[in-house]
């Protein structure tokens, strides 16, 4: 007999170890968050493998989802940055691809009777993936844009066309706004999956308990089902949403290293 | 200006929704990193509150050009 209720929405967030890894310390362990991070990331190694297979001129199903990513991508790093942004199209679409990925398997339904450990898990929805995904990008801003611009990189604190008294303040500005970036991405990001989900399962609660009440009560328990319904179907446009804004301003942040020193 | 020829996101909805969250997680990010900064200088220099206060200033200030920049 398995339960059919979890303790509470926050349930879903909490970190199990599965097992240790061998270092002595148990600080160190592989969770169900580094489980679902590997689960998305070997689907997307299948998927695109089974798509490019047979590449055909005229593709099938397979190729055609392939291409279609491929292109929304590619489009979006041309546009965004311009030809010179084609070096960082693997980088974006990898992005793109693992939050996507990510996001979604945290929407599927976990199997009934499962270990707790084995549930479905976001791993988008802990602030400390989502800011790490958020510092890789600003180094590679960091570190591009210092490489191709030189010293020119720090005119991007300096907007053009101020007078001379207000730049002391207006600098220190931009530098505080240039550092808030990777924790707005990351913030952005993380509350978005994790308000959806909380919600999901407040919805859902709902309807359990209101079912299990018996009586007239249980017909109370119908609004909150095709709010549930309702939920989800917004879940799944936040989550393809939020891996699009992610990549949308991954590109912006990378126009601005690539033509710092145009400013 | 950067941010301002950002293509459109694909649902008009969706947009709206996406938008609201970008400026709410802009502003709270400029008013956090400002704060930051200012309780780690005020920590480093011993001059409580003073830093921190600016920070917060500041702060806000980043939030609003985050702000100006993203909308």
């Amino acid at each position: 007999m398995y339960r059919f209720r979890a303790e509470g929405p926050m349930e879903q967030f909490e970190i199990i170890p599965i097992f240790s890894l061998p270092t002595g310390s148990n600080l160190l362990a592989f969770t169900n968050s580094a489980l679902w991070m590997v689960i998305g990331t070997g689907a997307i190694i299948v998927f695109f493998f089974a798509a490019t297979r047979r590449a055909a001129l005229i593709p099938g199903r397979l190729q055609s989802m392939a291409e279609v990513f491929y292109e929304f991508v590619s489009d979006l790093v041309r546009d965004t940055i311009g030809p010179e942004g084609r070096k960082f199209f693997p980088y974006v679409f990898t992005l793109f691809i693992w939050i996507l990925v990510s996001n979604m398997f945290g929407l599927l339904p976990s199997l009934p009777g499962m270990p707790h450990a084995l549930h479905t898990f976001t791993p988008t929805s802990h602030l400390i993936v989502t800011f790490a995904l958020a510092m890789l990008t600003i180094t590679i801003v960091i570190v591009y844009g210092l490489y191709k611009n030189g010293l020119g990189f720090f005119k991007l604190f300096a907007p053009s066309g101020l007078p001379l008294w207000l730049m002391p303040l207006l600098i220190l500005i931009e530098v505080i706004s240039f550092l808030s970036r990777p924790l707005s991405l990351a913030i952005r990001l993380f509350a978005n999956m994790f308000a959806g989900h909380v919600i999901l399962k407040l919805f859902a609660t709902f309807v359990v308990s209101l079912l299990s009440a018996g009586g007239a009560v249980m017909l109370f328990g119908i609004a909150p089902f095709f709010g549930v319904i309702a939920v989800t179907a917004l879940e799944f446009l936040v989550t393809a949403l939020q891996a699009y804004v992610f990549a949308v301003l991954t590109c912006i942040y990378l126009n601005d290293a690539v033509h710092a020193a145009d400013h | 200006m950067r941010g301002e020829d950002d293509p459109e996101a694909p649902k008009p909805s969706g947009a709206a929704w996406g938008r609201a969250m970008r400026a709410s997680s802009d502003l709270l990010a400029g008013i956090f990193v400002g704060s930051l900064l200012g309780l780690g200088l005020d920590r480093l220099l011993g001059s409580e509150p003073w830093f921190l206060l600016a920070g917060i200033g500041l702060g806000f200030a980043a939030g609003l050009r985050n702000l100006s920049r993203s909308l």
